[in-house]
């Protein structure tokens, strides 16, 4: 990621579509009460018509979003913006073969990102605090079944840390595409979240799992000084951002923090106030002196604000030296030609190049490469044009997903 | 929602550019987590799938 690169606007939106919740969770990642007032249909379709232009990619969730009384009214108008969107819901579905179909209708709904939070009903309730397993667990499987991409997601609490193999086999089991695992943000729960020992044990066997399937993922919102792992810098003020219930533009879901609302100011001219630089700037000082800062920007901002802290409560002492960063050898047809799975967003700085939420922000001598990945030209090409540096940055487009390699046409 | 003022750190107006990254000869702007180093090859070697870092599980820690 980019801690030094500012766009002028965000570039992917989750959207809170309502405070509503048919769970309970004991780590509700929410910062606003459930009763909270939410938009209508009608005021989410006028706040997105003005956000649009700066609309690369969306996530929808709440709340449960589905429990939005327009649901279906948003999520049909979402998909005919025509960018990539993903929905992150519990998996407790009211008229589940409905939503399953109006899924299946939209042109550009990624997947579903589903929370499952145990093995079994004991410890998954244990964090929702609510009779949900069953439900949760039978529409991921119908969801999976109708031709859907989806994903899990568990929060680790004391409750699952001990059964991540099982957790891992029952996911795959519903037909899902990728199990995620993230650590718990927000304000103290002792009895719920893990030591800082388990923590640290736990990611180690998450990382050794994703080793031999890299289905499975861990979310690398951990400072690399509390893990010994590579990481990427938080995206949350800098190319994404979260708007509440009400239309109240946030860094990300767990910051309890206001930059504007969407009602009262454009967005170019939230991301540009004290509030936003404000949050950037929340970077401990000691991080500075971290060899690992550039990739790390200094742990999760939203959690130290939780928690009335200084700085995220995992971050330890600062590095002398980087974590290992791994050197991929790749071979390419040499007249393979590159097409761009991307759109590029013109700034100051140069461009972000841009592919759903991930965002590679590169110098303006970048272009001419850029405008070349059109199809026509072969990595040939592109190694005598731009080099063994502009084939390496083809490469890395290409294992990133950016770029697709053609060899079927002249 | 009530508003925390942030009281604690000096407010930024402008970016610290003191450690501009350059992966890829000043390309990139930024530091990427695995460098890549592509050879050319005159037959359909191997050629691997994208690394499809997962779209949906990519920001989980969103949920």
């Amino acid at each position: 990621m980019m801690p030094h690169f500012y766009p002028s606007t965000p570039t992917t939106y989750t959207l809170e579509l309502t405070s509503r919740c048919n769970n309970n969770c004991v780590g509700c990642g929410n910062v606003f009460p459930r009763s909270m007032d939410f938009l209508s249909g009608k005021e989410w379709r006028e706040l997105l018509a003005l956000l649009k232009p700066h609309i690369f990619s969306l996530r929808i969730t709440g709340g449960e979003p589905t429990l939005h009384p327009d649901f279906e009214e948003i999520i049909r108008y979402v998909d005919g913006f025509g960018v990539p969107f993903v929905i992150f819901s519990n998996g407790r579905w009211q008229n589940p073969q409905a939503l399953i179909a109006l899924f299946k209708s939209c042109t550009n709904l990624d997947g579903l990102l589903i929370s499952v939070h145990g093995k079994d009903a004991s410890s998954h309730e244990a964090f929702t605090r609510t009779k949900s397993f069953i439900e949760t667990v039978e529409n991921i499987r119908l969801a999976a079944l109708a031709g859907l991409r989806v994903g899990t997601n568990t929060v680790l609490t004391r409750a699952n840390y001990k059964d991540i193999e099982e957790i891992v086999a029952l996911a795959l089991s519903l037909g899902v595409s990728s199990v995620a695992f993230s650590r718990y943000y927000g304000k103290p729960i002792p009895l719920t979240e893990l030591t800082e020992k388990e923590l640290k044990a736990t990611i180690e066997k998450i990382v050794a799992l994703k080793q031999r399937d890299k289905r499975v993922i861990f979310n690398n919102c951990v400072p690399p000084c509390f893990s010994g792992l590579p990481t990427k810098s938080c995206p949350s003020g800098v190319t994404h951002c979260t708007i509440d219930p009400l239309g109240n533009v946030r860094p990300c879901t767990h910051a309890p923090l206001i930059l504007g609302n969407l009602f009262e100011q454009p967005i170019e001219e939230i991301w540009d106030s004290e509030a936003t630089w404000r949050w950037r700037s929340m970077i401990p000082s000691q991080c500075r002196e971290c060899a690992e800062f550039a990739n790390c920007g200094g742990g999760c901002r939203a959690t130290a604000m939780q928690r009335g802290l200084e700085k995220d409560p995992l971050i330890k002492k600062p590095l002398q030296k980087r974590v290992s960063k791994s050197i991929k050898q790749l071979k390419l047809y040499q007249w393979a030609r590159p097409i761009a799975h991307f759109r590029v967003k013109e700034e100051q700085f140069g461009y972000l190049v841009v592919n759903r939420s991930t965002v590679i922000p590169v110098s303006s001598r970048a272009r001419p490469l850029l405008d070349a990945l059109d199809g026509t030209v072969t990595l040939q090409d592109i190694k005598e044009r731009f080099g063994q540096e502009g084939l390496n940055f083809v490469g890395m487009l290409y294992t990133k997903g950016f770029v697709e390699l053609r060899e079927d046409l002249g | 929602m009530k508003k925390e003022p942030i009281t604690t750190y000096p407010a930024l107006k402008s970016p610290p550019q003191s450690e501009t990254l350059t992966a890829y000869g000043g390309l990139v702007m930024a530091e990427e987590e695995e460098e890549i180093l592509v050879k050319l090859v005159p037959e359909r070697d191997e050629i691997p799938p994208p690394n499809s870092a997962d779209l949906l599980a990519e920001f989980a820690c969103e949920v």
